[in-house]
C-alpha cells in the first residue's frame, strides 16, 4: 500500500503543505512553521524509506504509478524511480527538510517564503520521479518561478551594490550590467532568463523527440525502447538536450547565472539551488539524453569531457579570488559540477555511479556550507570575508560544522564526497587521464579557497589595535543554538558521514540502473561493466 | 601472495581495530565531558596509556620469523570497486605502532601542565591524530590507507593553527595542508592506476571482482615497467611531500617551528612518508624502484648534505631540528633505496630510531620552550649550569640522533651505510660525510647554547615576561620520566638491537626478495 | 431554436442589470452545454449559418468571456458618468454578434456578423465621453474599423466574382486553379480578420484603443471578438483553403513570427499596464497564428485550447487592473509596487495570470503553448517553433518585471487595496480556470478534439517529409 503511494506522497506532501499554507495567516507563525516542517518531514522520512525499499537486485523503474493525462497528446502522469533518481530524491527531501528549519527565523512574509520553498522542492522532486518527458519538463519549468520569488523577495544585495551611493547609477549598474555588484533583482532575473532559455532549448529537443519518434508518446521508457533516430537527427536532438539542460547544471560557459543567484539567495534557497536544482541538469541529461539517444551520447559526450575542465578550473580560480562567502561557495559548486560531468562523460560503470553518488554528496556538503554562510550572514549582516573574522569564539558549534562542511566539500575521506570523487576519478582515468589529473589537482585548489574562507570568517582576527576588538564587534552574534538551528546541520553532517562510511546501499542502488544504461550506450559489447 | 594470519587465531578480539578507534572513542568521550581541565588531561593520559598497554600486548603476541600479515581483519566496504576494510601488520609496521603509542603517551604526559587554551579541543585533536596515524599503519587496503592519510590533515591542521606557538602558525598550517594534499592527490591517481592495472589483469583472467585496492591482491598482478614508473612517481609525490624529502621540504621548517611540540613530535617523529615507501612503493613497484635507484639515492644524498648545511646555519633550535630531520630522512631514503637487505633493514631501524631521537629532541625543545627559552638560544650560553639534567639528556639524545656509537642511531646509520656501500662506494662515502656534518651541527649548537660562557642573563619571553636566567629550574619528575624513557630506548636499541631485528627481519627479507629476486642476503645476527 | 438561445434578457435598470445579465448569460451557457452534450447540430439558411460542434465551442467561449466581463464591469459601471444601463445592452449585443460570428459559414454572414459585433464596440470604446483618450480611441477604432469593413466587402466581392459561391464549403469545391482575383480576395479577407485579431501588421489600433477604452471594454475587446474572428479564420483556412496549405503557410508563418517578436519586444518598454497587456496580446495572437500555420487538425485543437488559456489569463489580468485602478486610480506599472503587501490576493492572482500568459507550468498557458508548439512541430515548422520558444523567454522578462514590482519592491503607499465580492468571484473563477486548465486539461483537450472533428480530413505535412528540409518552415 505504502509502495503504491510512495512517490505521489513524496512529491505531493510539499505541494499540499504549500496549499495548506495559503489558508493560514502570517500572524500564526508557529502554525506556518509547523505546516512547512510537517509536510517536508513526510517527504524526508519517505525518501529514506525509498532508498532502502528500492530493490537493487531487480533494478529498473520501481514504484511506478501511471495516470493517463491526455491520450490525445500521449501524455501520462507517470511516476517512477530508478537507481539514479533515488539518491537525488533523497537529497531533495533532505535539503527541503533542513532548509525549512534553516529558514525558521525569517521575519518577512514567512508563509509566502515557505510556499515558494515547498513548491521549489516539489518541482525538483517532480523532475526526478517523472517518467514522462512532458512532466519532466513541466516540473523543470515549475522550479524556475519560485526561485525568482525567493531570490527577489528574500534575497540580499551584494556588498558593492549596497555601497553604491548614487541611486540612479545603482539601479542601472545593479540591474543591467554588473556582476559582483549586482542587486538581488538582477540575480533573480538573470537566473530566470538563463534557466528559461536553457529550458526552451531542451524543450525543442524534447519536441523533436516526441514528433520525430512518431510514437505519439512522451513516455520515457517507451521512447527509450522503441524510438529510432537517424544520425544527424540524433545529433541535433542530443545537442539541444545537452546544452539545454547543461545550462542549469551549470556547465561552463553557461554557468554565470548560478553564482550570482547563490549570492543573492537566502540560505535555504541556495541550499536547494546548489544541492538539487543544479543536478536537474545532469539528471535530465542522463534521463533524456542517455536513455533515449544512447548512440549520440557515446559519440558526443566527449564535448562534456572538454568543457568540464573549464568548469573545474574556472570555477576554482574564481572562487579563490572572491571575497563574498556565497560567491565562493557558488563558484565552488559550479567547479564541482565539472566533476560530475567528467564522471558522466567517461561512461564507465564506476565513473557514472560515482557521478551520481557525488551529486548526492555535493548536495549535502554545499547544503551545509550555504546553511552556515546563511547563519553567519544573519548574525553579522555581511558576507564580506575581509569584514568578518574571529567568529570561532562566538560560534564554536557553527565553526565545527563549517569544518565538517569544508572537509565534505573537498572530499575528505570518511565523507560521502570522497567515495564519489574516488569513483569518478577511478572510472575516468582510462579514458580521460588529462582531465582526471586536472580534477585531482583542483581538489587542492578547492581546499585552498575553502580554508581561506574558513580562516577569514572564523579564525583570522585583524590587528589588535583596540583590545577586545572582535569581542566588541561581534557582541550580539550568537552561535547556532537550540534544536531548530542545530538539527538541520546535524542531519546533513550525519548523512555525509554515515553514507561516507556505509555507501553500500547507495552504490548498489545506483549501480543497478547505471549498468543496463551503459550496456545500452556501449551496445552491450565493450561495456566495461562489472557484474 | 603473502600469508595472512587472522586475528582470532592470535588474539581473541580485533585488536587492530581497537587500536585504531580507541583514541577516537576517547576523543568523543572527552568531547562530552564538561570542560574540567584536570579531568580532560587525566582522560587523555588514561586513553593513551591503555593504547600503549595494548600495544605492548600486541608486541608480545606478535610472531617473529615470519613475513606473514598478522592480526588480520577483513570486511567488505565498497565491494563494487573492490574496497575492503582490511587491516593487518607485519614486521615493518608493528614497530611503528609501538612507537606511535609510546610517543602519544609521552606527548600527553608532556602536555600535562602546559598552559593551553581550549584543552578539550587540544586533547581531542591529539587523540584524533593518533587514530589516523594508527589507521595509516595498519591499513592493507590502499583506499583505506588513503582515507586515514587524508584524515590526518584535519587534526594536524588545527593543532598547528590553533595551538601553534610561532607567529607563522596560520601560514604554516595552510602550507602544510596544501603541500601534503597536493602530494596525496597525485598519490590518489597512482592508487587508481594500480587498481586499473589490476582490473586489466582480472578481466583478462576472468577474476571476480575485477577491482581491488588490496595491497596483498595488488602484489599478485604483474605490471609493465612504464606503468610502474608512472605510479612510482605519483606515489612518490605523496610520500615525499609528507616525509618530507628534499626538495619537497619547504613546509616542514615552518610547521615544526610554528606548530605545537605535540605536532612536531608526531610529524617529525613518526616517519609516515618513508613508511609509505617501504610499505607500498618498493614491494608494489619493484622494477620501478630498481630503475630509479640511482636518482633517488642522489636525491637522498642531496637531502643529507643540504639538510645538514642548512642546519649548521640555524640559530633557532626547532628550525635546526627541522633541517636535521630532512638530513635524517635522506639517510632513511638512502638506505631504503639501496634495495638490499641491509639497506632496508637499516632504513627501517633508523625510522624507529628517529622516532626516539628526533621526537626526543623536540621534547627537549619543548622543555626549553616551557621555560621561556625559545627561538635563538645561542646567545644565552652556559645553560648547563642551571639545568644539568636537561643538558645531559639533550646531549645524549642529540648524539644518538647523529649516530654516535653505542646509541641506536649508530646501528641504524651503520646498516644504511653498509647497504649504500654495496650499491656504490661513492654513495656510502658521501653518506659518511653527512654523519660528520650531523655531528658538527648538533655539537656546535650544543656548545653555543649550553656550554659556552654565559652571555645573556635575562630571558625575554612573551609568556612569562622578563626574568633572570638564574631562575631556570631543572627537569621536574614528569619531564624526567619522558627523557629517561627515551634514553632507555636509545641505549636498548644501541646496545642490544636483536629483538628488534627479530621482529623485522622476515618481512624485510620478503621485501628484499621481491625487489631483488636473484640475490639473497643473510640476516645480520 | 438558435434565436431562443441568443435572446438575452436585458435593459432593466441600474446595477441589477449587471446581475441579471450575468444570470441570463449563465442560462445561455447551460443551454449551450446542453446542446453540446446532446449533440444538437444543424444549419440555417442553406448552410449560411451552422451550428456544429466548433460553433458551440466558440459560443461557449464567448459567453464565458462575457460573463466574466460583466462580472468585472459591475463596479466600474458605477463610476461611469452616464448610460449605465445601456452599457450592458451593448456588451450583450456585441457578445451576440460574436456568437453569431462563430456560426457564420458564408461570406455574407461573416460580413454581417462581424460588423454587428464591431458596432457595439464602436460605442463601448468611446463610452467615457468626458475622457479625451477614450474619445480618441473610439474615433481611431471607428475609422480603422470602417476601413476594414471596406476591405472585407471588397475581398468578399472578389471571391464571389471568382467563384460565384458564398458558402465556405462550396467555395472549397469551386477553387481549381486559384486566379489572381481569388488570391487577392482571400488576402483582403485575411487582412480584415487580421485587423480583428490584431495580428501584425494590422495591430496598430490595439495599444491606443486598449489604453483609451474603459478597462472592462478593453478586456472584452481583447477576448471575445478575437475568439470569434479566429473561428472564422479556422473555417476559411482549414475548410475552404485546406487544399492550398503549402501556399498560405508562408504568409501565416511570417505573420506569426512578426507578431510574436514585435509584440514581445515592444511590450518590454511599456510603462502602462494596459498597454503592456495590449502588446502582450499581440504576441499571444502570434502564438495562435502558429497553430493556424500548422495547418493540421492538431493546430486547430491547440488554437481552441489556447484561447481558453488566454481568456482566463487575460480577463483575469484585466480584472486585477480594474480592481487596482479603482483604489489607486492608476494603471501605471510603477504603481503596482508592493501590491503583494497591499493585497496579497490581487498580487497572487496577477502573478498567476501573467505567468500563465508567459507559459509557466502548472498554469494553462504552459499547456496551451506546448500544445501549439507540438502541433507546429508535427507540421514540420521547426523554425517557427524556435522563434516561438525564443519569444517565450523574452516575454518572461517583462512579465517578471511586473512580478518584481508587485512582490519585491516596497509600496509607496502601504494602504491595503480592497476589492468587491463580485470582483473576487470573477477573479477566482479566472484563477480556477487558469489552474484547472493547467493541471487537469484532459477533458478540455478531449473537448477541443471533439469540436474539431470537421478538420479530420486535412492531410497535413508529416514530420518525416518536412525534416528532410533542415529547419525548413
Amino acid at each position: 500500500m505504502i509502495d503504491t503511494w510512495l512517490l505521489p506522497l513524496i512529491l505531493f506532501a510539499p505541494v499540499f503543505g504549500a496549499v495548506a499554507l495559503l489558508f493560514v495567516s502570517n500572524q500564526q507563525r508557529f502554525l506556518v512553521q509547523m505546516i512547512a516542517a510537517g509536510s517536508s518531514f513526510i517527504s524526508f522520512i519517505l525518501s529514506f524509506y525509498l532508498l532502502y525499499a528500492y530493490d537493487h537486485t531487480i533494478g529498473g523503474y520501481q514504484f511506478v504509478q501511471r495516470f493517463e493525462w491526455s491520450e490525445n497528446l500521449g501524455i501520462a502522469f507517470s511516476l517512477g524511480v530508478d537507481g539514479i533518481a533515488v539518491p537525488l530524491v533523497l537529497a531533495s527531501s533532505i535539503l527541503l527538510f533542513t532548509g525549512t528549519f534553516i529558514s525558521w527565523h525569517i521575519k518577512d512574509r514567512l508563509k509566502e517564503f515557505y510556499i515558494s520553498l515547498l513548491i521549489l522542492a516539489a518541482a525538483t522532486i517532480g523532475v526526478y520521479v517523472s517518467l514522462d518527458l512532458f512532466f519532466l519538463y513541466f516540473f523543470y519549468e515549475l522550479s524556475v518561478l519560485p526561485m525568482y520569488l525567493l531570490l527577489g523577495m528574500w534575497g540580499s544585495h551584494t556588498k558593492s551594490y549596497n555601497e553604491m551611493k548614487d541611486t540612479k547609477k545603482r539601479d542601472f549598474v545593479g540591474f543591467i550590467l554588473n556582476f559582483t555588484s549586482n542587486s538581488k533583482e538582477y540575480a533573480a532575473m538573470k537566473l530566470v532568463l538563463f534557466l528559461s532559455a536553457g529550458a526552451v532549448v531542451a524543450l525543442l529537443g524534447i519536441l523533436l523527440i516526441y514528433v520525430g519518434s512518431g510514437l505519439n508518446t512522451f513516455d520515457i521508457p517507451t521512447l527509450a525502447k522503441h524510438s529510432e533516430f537517424s544520425g544527424t537527427m540524433a545529433t541535433i536532438i542530443w545537442l539541444l538536450i545537452f546544452f539545454g539542460f547543461a545550462s542549469i547544471a551549470p556547465l561552463w560557459p553557461l554557468h554565470s547565472w548560478s553564482p550570482v543567484g547563490h549570492a543573492a539567495a537566502p540560505a535555504a534557497t541556495s541550499m536547494l539551488h546548489a544541492g538539487v536544482l543544479m543536478k536537474l541538469g545532469h539528471f535530465s541529461i542522463i534521463r533524456v539524453g542517455y536513455e533515449i539517444l544512447p548512440e549520440a551520447t557515446r559519440d558526443l559526450m566527449p564535448i562534456a569531457a572538454v568543457l568540464c575542465v573549464f568548469s573545474i578550473i574556472y570555477g576554482g580560480w574564481v572562487a579563490y579570488s572572491q571575497n563574498d562567502t556565497k560567491y565562493v561557495i557558488g563558484y565552488s559548486s559550479s567547479s564541482h559540477m565539472g566533476y560530475v560531468f567528467l564522471g558522466m562523460a567517461a561512461l564507465t560503470y564506476v565513473s557514472l555511479t560515482g557521478a551520481v553518488l557525488y551529486m548526492f554528496a555535493h548536495a549535502m556538503a554545499t547544503g551545509l556550507l550555504f546553511a552556515l554562510a546563511g547563519w553567519v550572514y544573519d548574525q553579522t549582516h555581511t558576507r564580506d570575508i575581509p569584514s568578518l573574522g574571529g567568529l570561532s569564539k562566538k560560534m564554536p558549534f557553527a565553526t565545527g560544522c563549517f569544518v565538517v562542511a569544508v572537509a565534505a566539500s573537498f572530499g575528505l575521506p570518511g565523507t560521502v564526497s570522497f567515495i564519489g570523487e574516488l569513483m569518478i576519478l577511478l572510472g575516468s582515468w582510462n579514458k580521460y587521464p588529462v582531465q582526471t589529473i586536472i580534477a585531482v589537482l583542483a581538489i587542492v585548489v578547492t581546499l585552498a579557497y575553502l580554508l581561506r574562507m574558513l580562516r577569514g570568517v572564523f579564525f583570522w582576527e585583524p590587528g589588535k589595535t583596540i583590545p577586545h576588538e572582535t569581542e566588541l564587534k561581534w557582541a550580539h552574534v550568537q552561535d547556532t543554538n537550540g534544536f531548530v538551528n542545530r538539527m538541520p546541520l546535524l542531519v546533513m553532517i550525519a548523512c555525509t558521514i554515515y553514507f561516507g562510511i556505509f555507501p553500500g546501499q547507495f552504490i548498489d542502488v545506483i549501480g543497478s540502473s547505471v549498468e543496463p544504461l551503459l550496456a545500452k550506450i556501449h551496445g552491450g559489447t565493450e561495456s566495461g561493466v562489472l557484474p | 601472495m603473502l600469508e595472512e594470519i587472522f586475528f582470532p587465531t592470535q588474539i581473541g578480539f580485533p585488536i587492530l581495530s581497537v587500536l585504531v578507534f580507541l583514541p577516537l572513542l576517547g576523543a568523543m568521550l572527552v568531547w562530552m565531558m564538561k570542560s574540567d581541565e584536570l579531568l580532560i588531561r587525566i582522560a587523555g593520559i588514561a586513553i593513551t596509556s591503555m593504547e600503549f598497554l595494548l600495544t605492548v600486548w600486541l608486541l608480545f603476541t606478535f610472531k617473529t620469523h615470519t613475513a606473514a600479515m598478522q592480526f588480520v581483519e577483513q570486511i567488505d566496504w565498497i565491494p563494487a570497486i573492490g574496497i575492503s576494510y582490511h587491516l593487518g601488520i607485519d614486521g615493518i609496521s608493528v614497530l611503528f605502532i609501538g612507537v606511535t603509542a609510546f610517543l602519544s603517551l609521552l606527548t600527553m604526559l608532556f602536555s600535562w601542565d602546559l598552559s593551553i587554551e581550549k584543552v578539550k579541543g587540544y586533547v581531542m585533536a591529539l587523540l584524533a591524530l593518533q587514530t589516523t596515524v594508527m589507521g595509516i599503519l595498519v591499513s592493507l587496503d590502499l583506499v583505506l590507507f588513503f582515507v586515514f592519510w587524508e584524515l590526518m590533515l584535519i587534526p594536524s591542521y588545527f593543532l598547528i593553527k590553533l595551538w601553534g606557538t610561532g607567529k607563522l602558525k596560520e601560514h604554516a598550517a595552510l602550507q602544510y595542508v596544501l603541500y601534503t594534499l597536493t602530494g596525496s592527490m597525485l598519490m590518489l591517481i597512482g592508487i587508481i592506476i594500480l587498481d586499473l592495472n589490476y582490473q586489466e589483469v582480472a578481466l583478462a583472467q576472468n577474476i571476480q571482482p575485477a577491482h581491488s585496492f588490496d595491497f596483498l591482491a595488488l602484489l599478485t598482478v604483474p605490471m609493465s615497467e612504464e606503468k610502474q614508473l608512472l605510479v612510482f612517481l605519483l606515489l612518490f609525490f605523496g610520500f615525499a611531500a609528507k616525509a618530507p624529502i628534499f626538495p619537497f621540504h619547504t613546509w616542514l621548517a615552518n610547521a615544526l617551528a610554528s606548530g605545537p611540540i605535540a605536532v612536531s613530535v608526531a610529524l617529525a617523529g613518526i616517519k609516515l612518508g618513508t613508511y609509505g615507501f617501504l610499505r607500498f612503493s618498493i614491494p608494489l613497484l619493484p622494477d620501478a624502484s630498481r630503475t630509479l635507484l640511482v636518482p633517488l639515492s642522489i636525491l637522498a644524498l642531496m637531502g643529507i648534505i643540504y639538510g645538514a648545511f642548512v642546519a649548521l646555519a640555524q640559530s633557532d633550535l626547532r628550525r635546526l631540528l627541522a633541517f636535521s630531520s630532512i638530513s635524517h630522512l635522506g639517510f632513511v631514503i638512502l638506505g631504503l633505496f639501496a634495495l638490499n637487505f641491509h639497506g632496508l633493514q637499516g632504513g627501517l631501524l633508523q625510522m624507529i630510531n628517529l622516532a626516539f631521537t628526533t621526537a626526543g629532541l623536540f621534547f627537549i625543545a619543548g622543555f626549553l620552550y616551557s621555560r621561556g627559552l625559545q627561538g635563538d638560544l645561542t646567545h644565552y650560553g652556559g645553560l648547563v649550569t642551571h639545568m644539568p639534567a636537561l643538558a645531559g639528556f639533550f646531549l645524549v639524545i642529540g648524539l644518538a640522533s647523529v649516530g654516535f656509537p653505542g646509541t641506536n642511531g649508530f646501528v641504524g646509520e651503520f646498516l644504511i651505510l653498509l647497504g649504500a656501500f654495496k650499491v656504490h662506494w661513492a654513495f656510502g662515502s658521501i653518506g659518511v660525510l653527512g654523519v660528520i656534518l650531523g655531528l658538527a651541527y648538533i655539537m656546535w649548537y650544543y656548545e653555543r647554547a649550553m656550554l659556552a660562557p654565559p652571555q645573556e642573563t635575562v630571558i625575554k619571553d612573551d609568556l612569562t615576561g622578563e626574568r633572570p636566567v638564574s631562575t631556570l629550574r631543572d627537569l621536574n619528575p614528569r619531564e624526567w620520566v619522558i627523557a629517561l624513557s627515551l634514553t632507555v630506548m636509545i641505549f636498548w636499541i644501541g646496545l642490544y638491537p636483536t629483538p628488534f631485528f627479530e621482529i623485522m627481519d622476515a618481512s624485510i627479507q620478503a621485501v628484499a626478495d621481491r625487489v631483488n629476486p636473484s640475490t639473497r642476503f643473510a640476516a645480520l645476527p | 431554436m438558435l434565436l431562443a438561445v441568443d435572446a438575452i434578457p436585458s435593459r432593466v435598470s441600474k446595477k441589477i442589470i449587471g446581475h441579471l445579465s450575468i444570470v441570463g448569460l449563465c442560462a445561455t451557457l447551460v443551454t449551450l452545454i446542453w446542446f453540446y452534450v446532446n449533440e444538437k447540430t444543424g444549419s440555417l439558411f442553406n448552410g449560411m449559418y451552422v451550428l456544429d460542434t466548433m460553433a458551440i465551442y466558440f459560443k461557449i467561449f464567448v459567453v464565458v468571456s462575457t460573463i466574466l466581463v460583466a462580472s468585472m464591469s459591475i463596479d466600474s459601471i458605477e463610476r461611469f458618468p452616464a448610460f449605465k444601463g445601456e452599457y450592458y445592452f451593448l456588451v450583450l449585443m456585441s457578445a451576440l454578434g460574436a456568437m453569431l460570428m462563430a456560426s457564420a459559414n458564408d461570406l455574407v454572414s461573416i460580413f454581417v456578423t462581424l460588423e454587428f459585433t464591431t458596432f457595439g464596440f464602436y460605442i463601448l470604446v468611446a463610452y467615457l465621453r468626458e475622457d479625451s483618450k477614450s474619445n480618441e480611441a473610439g474615433l481611431k477604432f471607428f475609422i480603422l474599423g470602417a476601413f476594414t469593413a471596406g476591405i472585407l466587402a471588397f475581398g468578399i466581392s472578389l471571391i464571389y466574382g471568382a467563384t460565384g459561391k458564398l458558402i465556405l464549403t462550396d467555395i472549397a469545391q469551386e477553387i481549381g486553379e486559384p486566379s489572381a482575383a481569388l488570391i487577392a480576395g482571400f488576402l483582403l479577407l485575411f487582412a480584415a480578420l487580421g485587423f480583428k485579431i490584431g495580428a501584425v501588421p494590422l495591430h496598430t489600433w490595439i495599444p491606443d484603443v486598449y489604453h483609451g477604452a474603459p478597462t472592462p471594454v478593453t478586456a472584452f475587446l481583447s477576448v471575445a471578438p478575437k475568439g470569434a474572428a479566429l473561428a472564422i479564420l479556422l473555417r476559411i483556412f482549414f475548410v475552404t483553403l485546406s487544399g492550398f496549405s503549402a501556399e498560405w503557410v508562408w504568409l501565416l508563418v511570417l505573420v506569426a513570427i512578426i507578431s510574436m517578436t514585435y509584440g514581445n519586444i515592444v511590450a518590454i518598454a511599456q510603462r502602462n499596464m494596459k498597454r503592456l497587456l495590449a502588446y502582450s496580446g499581440i504576441a499571444q495572437i502570434g502564438n495562435v497564428v502558429i497553430g493556424l500555420a500548422a495547418a493540421n487538425k492538431m493546430g486547430g485543437e491547440s488554437i481552441m485550447f489556447y484561447l481558453w488559456a488566454y481568456l482566463f489569463a487575460n480577463l483575469g489580468a484585466f480584472a486585477v487592473v480594474i480592481s487596482v485602478a479603482h483604489v489607486i486610480n492608476s494603471e501605471e506599472i510603477e504603481d503596482y509596487n508592493g501590491l503583494n503587501r497591499r493585497s496579497p490576493f490581487l498580487a497572487f492572482a496577477m502573478l498567476l495570470f501573467l505567468l500563465s500568459l508567459a507559459g509557466v507550468p502548472p498554469l494553462a498557458g504552459f499547456i496551451a503553448k506546448l500544445y501549439i508548439f507540438v502541433a507546429a512541430m508535427k507540421a514540420g515548422l521547426i523554425a517557427l517553433v524556435i522563434v516561438g520558444l525564443i519569444n517565450v523567454v523574452i516575454s518572461m522578462y517583462y512579465y517578471l518585471i511586473v512580478v518584481k514590482k508587485m512582490y519585491i519592491n516596497e509600496p509607496s503607499d502601504p494602504s491595503p487595496v480592497t476589492i468587491s465580492p463580485i470582483m473576487t468571484v470573477g477573479i477566482s473563477v479566472a484563477i480556477a480556470g487558469t489552474l484547472i486548465l493547467g493541471i487537469y486539461p484532459k477533458p478540455f483537450i478531449a473537448w477541443t478534439v471533439d469540436a474539431t472533428q470537421m478538420f479530420n480530413h486535412i492531410n497535413f505535412i508529416t514530420m518525416t517529409q518536412s525534416l528532410t528540409l533542415p529547419f525548413g518552415g
